[in-house]
């Protein structure tokens, strides 16, 4: 805290919007985080929690201090999605990520003898 | 928060009763945040703006020696779907974003995101050179560069001490 102060960063973190939609193969999780490069974003799955945290490094000021905007957003991830195959890209400051569903809970359509 | 299934007429329910929903506490933010914003920048630039739109970007306004510099989020938008005009010293920025919850027509568990149309007006002080405003959308944040006229520009006078 008192670091932060001396190196006259100002930091706020940010609880980013979200959508999340589900279709049959998958849960598609989309934020809202503008400004950032696509390398100061994680996401990460630890514990069966997907966390999402983002870092924006804003405009010099006139004190020539830099401003940081901190994004972070956790969701806890049911039994179904496989953790193995999680997607996320960014694109026009919307990080999309998607949760495959593991296979045994795809829909599966019987066919009839 | 989990990823535990809905039922999507319940959460429809949700989000049209006036029973403060999460969406709800992100635009109150917002409007204090910008409230604040007025409060402390209300002389650099005027903001217009009226709020019977869907949605308010938020905006940052930078003053430098030779420019004013607009940064509006709008993430998730079609380059083409944003229009900026100026007119009597009124700079507008409106734009529209598509619902694409709908299109896709799947079950939706949250709905956070702002969507539908915005329009946000500054009156600009008049000493701007209207002509050479750039304006840039990259990453969701568009960035309008407004450079300063001649007669604004802060002057150094020097004084020779004899």
């Amino acid at each position: 805290m008192s670091q932060e102060i001396i190196e006259k960063k100002s930091i706020h973190t940010i609880v980013p919007a979200v959508n999340i939609t589900e279709t049959p193969q998958s849960y598609i999780v989309t934020l809202d985080i503008p400004g950032a490069i696509k390398e100061n974003i994680n996401a990460d799955i630890e514990n069966n929690t997907l966390l999402i945290s983002a870092k924006v490094t804003e405009y010099k000021n006139r004190e020539n201090s830099e401003s940081v905007k901190q994004y972070y957003r956790e969701f806890s991830l049911a039994n179904d999605i496989d953790v193995q195959t999680v997607d996320a890209e960014y694109e026009l400051g919307v990080l999309k990520v998607t949760l495959n569903k593991k296979r045994q809970y795809l829909p599966k359509q019987i066919t009839i003898k | 928060m989990s990823l535990i299934k809905r039922n999507p007429t319940q959460e429809m329910a949700r989000w049209s009763n006036d029973i403060p929903s999460f969406r709800g506490i992100l635009a109150l933010q917002n409007d204090m945040n910008r409230i604040f914003d007025e409060f402390f920048h209300g002389d650099l630039l005027t903001n217009d703006s009226s709020f019977t739109n869907s949605w308010n970007p938020a905006v940052d306004i930078i003053e430098n020696n030779d420019t004013y510099i607009l940064k509006a989020e709008i993430p998730g938008m079609n380059k083409d779907d944003v229009k900026i005009t100026l007119e009597n010293n009124l700079l507008t920025i409106r734009g529209e974003k598509k619902n694409e919850v709908e299109k896709k027509d799947g079950n939706y568990h949250r709905v956070e995101r702002s969507c539908g149309s915005f329009e946000r007006s500054f009156t600009i002080p008049g000493t701007i050179k209207a002509n050479d405003i750039d304006a840039q959308y990259k990453d969701g944040v568009l960035t309008l560069t407004l450079p300063k006229a001649e007669d604004a520009k802060p002057k150094r006078i020097e004084v020779n001490v004899k």
